[in-house]
């Protein structure tokens, strides 16, 4: 290594596009010297010792290109552009080399990027999910077969910023959280960041979870049913535009009545779209729809009960690259999120909310030091309505602004060390008129208007260090605020999908970050990591379980603090016929508040994933699942004590039987375990490929519980439980032409 | 050093650890001590009864109906009652035990003087309370045995009055069929169901809202004076976690005063 050298610069794109290739691996074949490209496709290698090399672009689904290249003298500076042509198969070389980019180049910790071909072929529960494989990743738990919703390092789900195409999704899941609602096909890349993640991100407590839509390809598409839905894309270019439509369906409610007399209460849609247009060499615009729409109506089972949600997300985004090296984003986007629930005439639950975004950045991306500044403006209407016959009525409305500005330093001044600081001003504001009406008789019982106006400064520090060339250990430290939370009874174990935004007398929620970890990088790409971390939430808001709707100074919220702590172990293997991961996380999540100290409802405390996918050849892929997790904490029933009463009706004593509950979290459900298998067979034709495919869930049909309740007409009480997906087995058909 | 590394985070996770043990059952007394002041028999003199009893695990078989060998003693200013739970039968010439947890004793109450109950349990451990008791409750009208005519409802309506008590948190109002119980079930369930006023009065329309009137029947009218604690305890005032005013466990020492009166009703 030496502090001086030549340097090689340039841009890489797609041979037939135009457009240009991020995340690309350019490196010099036989040493460690290497990059890969910013999102304007642009690279450049510094100090690189004089000699003759060979100069390798390298880029998943892209065929590889090597070239010769010579550097006469230290102070030159060579301009080697390339056009990368796309190649169906992948040359599991550049998976290593990008995998060793990757290693070298990332600063954050707790950082996982999962490319496609790893979500298509792990097990299927009845579709394939992307919230379903996050959950197999170490610092990630779960509460229940019936919710994908993401659990990460001791932090509830709504405490992870899900963003498509940089524009917030408020609700990614369907009725009950079975399935996210994400097509796999509608996206092309995904970043997931469990921890410590940088200034980029910001007004939430946990985690990242950062997602692409698909780039257009020429012209294909594909149609797959399964038991649950059918789903089908088609994509095209054409000259300078090309646009991409993903949409999934669910078919239980039309098919159905056809050969029963029953109607089916549910069903759920996605619509996925993006379209691009690339203006100038420089000039790229983009834009995305995203739709999606859940319904559940039972009153055709004359049970008065109604739910449904729906998201709405539309973007437009200007790439304009400024100069070498220069490159600015703009984008501005809407996502509205519509959630209803009816329970008769006696609840109806309403939240809405509209965030109209503007977001910028501006970059300077070099090989050893890379600037980035960027900004945010988030103006939100949020309503939440509950109206509780015969009790109160209770309505927030308000257009909280939130808006905040970040500057972010990532700087490489050793071959060995290499970190990234940032800094994130915001501001908040929301006013709400606080009104509570008594909702027979329309009287408005009280109004209040709470107003918060909160500076929020938020510093961030990334660091690694390479002990070897296989070996870095890393640190991430941070502090975090959340403006909102989500309406979460600890008992349910699944969320309501309703939110609260911080105003009056509801803080902005806050969280420390520290993260340590260790990585070993294996020669054939596969990766091996350790992260204990510790968080601290020093303003926490959890559900008030005691909560009396009758209450005119109702307090949806109990505010305290929190803590989570634990390790992250995991180990990849990333080549060969056989390839997965085993992921272990060892997690204590606490809320501790003035009157109260509970480990939360996912304070899972060991959690182990298995996955394996082996390809037997000749288009034949098995793989399997294997889950462990120790027993989720619950309030369960302990005893009963007779309620004794005089029955002024009948002149006598009667009594009945109240049950005595635990304290809030201090019970275990039983270890969830699951073993989940699959295999899928191709056959290519000349119009496309058909793939088949079979899975079983839960092989052995293990009875993992979801919830206990006391059978009280025996005597003694039998307990009884409701438990999670029993065996399953399920077949889809896949078309891609 | 990747060895040392590793060594540290071990032990940083094993520092880190800390053992979360289940919630275990532990009995606790369970108590109902209501006074039930009556004003028909002057000078409201009054069997009383207080009923001893615990909590259960929930998984054991409850095959008793109380603790026996407590000690219950409820004062005031210039009174002392203790409660047992034997009788001696001068037939037999013999004790008798009640039903298990059952202690009773001739008790008269008034309402300016604040009781006191002591349950000392048959293991080391002792329930106290303190209460006042309402004032007995007389209905002023309609007399008993008058035939009431509602059919010039809601314009003329008939209302039972009483008199005010002290000690009260609400008065809840019954119109009962004046039929054998086993006959109850011919009623609609909305006849059974209590009214609640804090006034001193009560509409019979408010009470045809709730459900039709089956005309040129008997019915009981009854109202019951009830004490703070014995409202709370009930939940008359809505959802929220069972009361207690013990030192400890479950139940409640209050009272209720109790009057009523049989009147025909017709259209």
């Amino acid at each position: 290594m030496t502090l001086w050298g030549a340097t090689i610069t340039g841009s890489v794109v797609d041979k037939e596009t135009g457009e240009a290739i991020a995340g690309c691996s350019v490196y010099l074949e036989g040493t460690n010297i290497g990059t890969s490209t910013a999102s304007n496709g642009y690279y450049r290698l510094d100090r690189v010792p004089r000699g003759n090399y060979n100069l390798v672009f390298s880029m998943i689904s892209y065929k590889e290109i090597k070239r010769r290249v010579a550097l006469e003298n230290e102070a030159s500076v060579l301009y080697e552009n390339a056009r990368l042509e796309r190649a169906p198969i992948q040359m599991p070389a550049v998976e290593v080399s990008s995998r060793r980019i990757e290693f070298e180049q990332e600063v954050t910790a707790s950082s996982f990027r999962i490319d496609k071909e790893a979500l298509k072929h792990i097990p299927v529960m009845v579709e394939r999910d992307l919230f379903r494989t996050l959950m197999t990743l170490p610092g990630v738990t779960f509460v229940s077969d019936f919710t994908s919703a993401l659990y990460v390092r001791g932090g509830s789900p709504d405490q992870n910023l899900v963003l498509l195409d940089n524009m917030v999704l408020y609700n990614p899941f369907h009725f009950g959280g079975f399935l996210s609602t994400f097509m796999i096909d509608a996206v092309e890349s995904v970043e997931f960041l469990t921890g410590g993640f940088p200034v980029r991100y910001g007004n939430r407590l946990s985690a990242v979870l950062d997602v692409e839509s698909a780039d257009p390809q020429p012209l294909g598409g594909y149609l797959s049913t399964s038991l649950l839905a059918t789903e089908g894309a088609v994509w095209g270019r054409l000259g300078k535009f090309g646009g991409i439509v993903t949409a999934r369906r669910t078919y239980f409610d039309k098919v159905i009545p056809i050969f029963l007399d029953f109607d089916f209460p549910y069903y759920f849609y996605d619509i996925h779209g993006k379209g691009s247009w690339r203006v100038t060499p420089k000039t790229r615009i983009e834009g995305t729809f995203f739709n999606t729409k859940d319904k559940l109506d039972l009153a055709n089972q004359n049970i008065p009960i109604g739910a449904g949600w729906e998201n709405r997300l539309i973007t437009l985004r200007l790439i304009q690259e400024l100069g070498d090296p220069w490159i600015a984003k703009v984008w501005i986007g809407w996502s509205g999120y519509m959630a209803h629930m009816q329970f008769s005439d006696i609840l109806s639950d309403t939240n809405r909310i509209d965030d109209l975004s503007l977001r910028s950045m501006l970059v300077r991306a070099g090989e050893t030091s890379t600037f980035e500044a960027g900004s945010e403006v988030s103006y939100t209407r949020f309503i939440y309505k509950t109206d509780a016959e015969p009790f109160a009525a209770y309505n927030i409305e308000g257009w909280p602004l939130y808006s905040s500005l970040y500057l972010s330093w990532r700087y490489k001044p050793l071959p060995v060390f290499l970190f990234q600081a940032g800094g994130r001003l915001s501001f908040y504001y929301g006013s709400y008129p606080d009104t509570l009406r008594d909702s027979l008789t329309g009287d408005v019982l009280g109004v209040d208007t709470l107003i918060r106006r909160d500076l929020q400064p938020e510093l961030r520090l990334s660091a690694k260090y390479f002990l070897t060339a296989d070996d870095a250990f890393n640190l991430s430290v941070g502090n975090f605020y959340q403006n909102l939370a989500m309406i979460m009874p600890q008992g349910g174990r699944i969320p309501t999908n309703f939110w609260i935004p911080a105003f009056g007398r509801y803080e902005a929620q806050q969280a420390l970050h520290f993260i340590v970890g260790y990585e070993h990088l294996f020669a054939d790409g596969s990766r091996a990591r350790i992260e204990p971390y510790y968080k601290h939430y020093p303003y926490l808001l959890v559900f008030n379980e005691e909560l009396d709707i009758a209450d005119a100074t109702w307090n949806i919220f109990t505010p305290g603090a929190g803590r989570a702590w634990g390790a992250d172990f995991s180990i990849e293997k990333a080549s060969g016929n056989l390839t997965g991961w085993v992921s272990y996380s060892l997690a204590f999540s606490r809320f501790i508040s003035d009157t109260l100290e509970f480990y939360t409802n996912f304070d899972r405390r060991h959690n182990l994933n298995v996955l394996g996918t082996y390809d037997l050849g000749k288009n034949w892929r098995v793989n399997a699942h294997l889950t462990f997790a120790s027993g989720m904490p619950y309030a369960g029933t302990l005893g009963r004590y007779r309620m004794w009463y005089w029955d002024s009706v009948r002149q006598e004593w009667r009594y009945y039987w109240i049950t005595i509950e635990a304290d809030r979290n201090s019970l275990r459900f039983p270890a969830y375990h699951r073993l989940d298998i699959g295999a899928s067979k191709a056959w290519e034709f000349r119009w496309g490929t058909l793939t088949v495919r079979a899975d079983i869930i839960n092989l052995y049909n293990h009875k993992n519980v979801m919830l206990y309740y006391y059978d009280m007409s025996n005597e003694p009480p039998v307990q009884r439980s409701v438990n999670m997906i029993p065996f399953f087995p399920s077949v889809g058909v896949e078309a891609r032409f | 050093m990747k060895r040392d590394l590793l060594l540290g985070f071990i032990l940083l996770l094993f520092v880190g650890c800390e053992s979360a043990e289940d919630d275990v059952f532990e009995p606790e007394p369970n108590v109902l001590a209501l006074m039930r002041i009556g004003y028909s028999s002057p000078p409201s003199l009054r069997r009383q009864r207080i009923k001893v009893d615990r909590s259960y695990d929930i998984e054991d078989t409850v095959d008793r109906w109380g603790l026996r060998d407590a000690y219950v003693k409820v004062w005031g200013e210039e009174d002392t009652f203790i409660f047992i739970d034997s009788f001696f039968d001068e037939d037999s010439a013999k004790w008798f035990k009640y039903n298990e947890g059952n202690y009773y004793e001739w008790a008269y109450f008034d309402d300016t003087t604040l009781y006191h109950l002591e349950v000392a349990l048959p293991w080391d451990d002792t329930v106290t309370a303190e209460a006042m008791m309402p004032t007995p409750i007389r209905i002023y009208t309609p007399a008993d045995s008058d035939t009431v005519s509602i059919s010039a409802e809601p314009y003329d309506p008939h209302v039972i009055t009483w008199n005010s008590c002290k000690n009260t948190e609400l008065y809840v109002i019954y119109c009962i069929p004046d039929v054998d119980d086993s006959l109850y079930k011919n009623y609609p369930n909305f006849l059974f169901f209590p009214s609640f006023t804090n006034d001193t009065s009560y509409a019979f329309f408010l009470q045809r809202m709730l459900a039709p009137w089956i005309y040129d029947e008997y019915y009981v009218l009854r109202v019951m004076a009830v004490s703070p604690e014995y409202a709370a305890y009930m939940g008359f005032f809505g959802p929220g976690e069972v009361y207690s005013n013990l030192s400890a466990g479950y139940g409640m020492f209050g009272g209720i005063a109790e009057d009523s009166v049989r009147v025909f009703i017709r259209e």
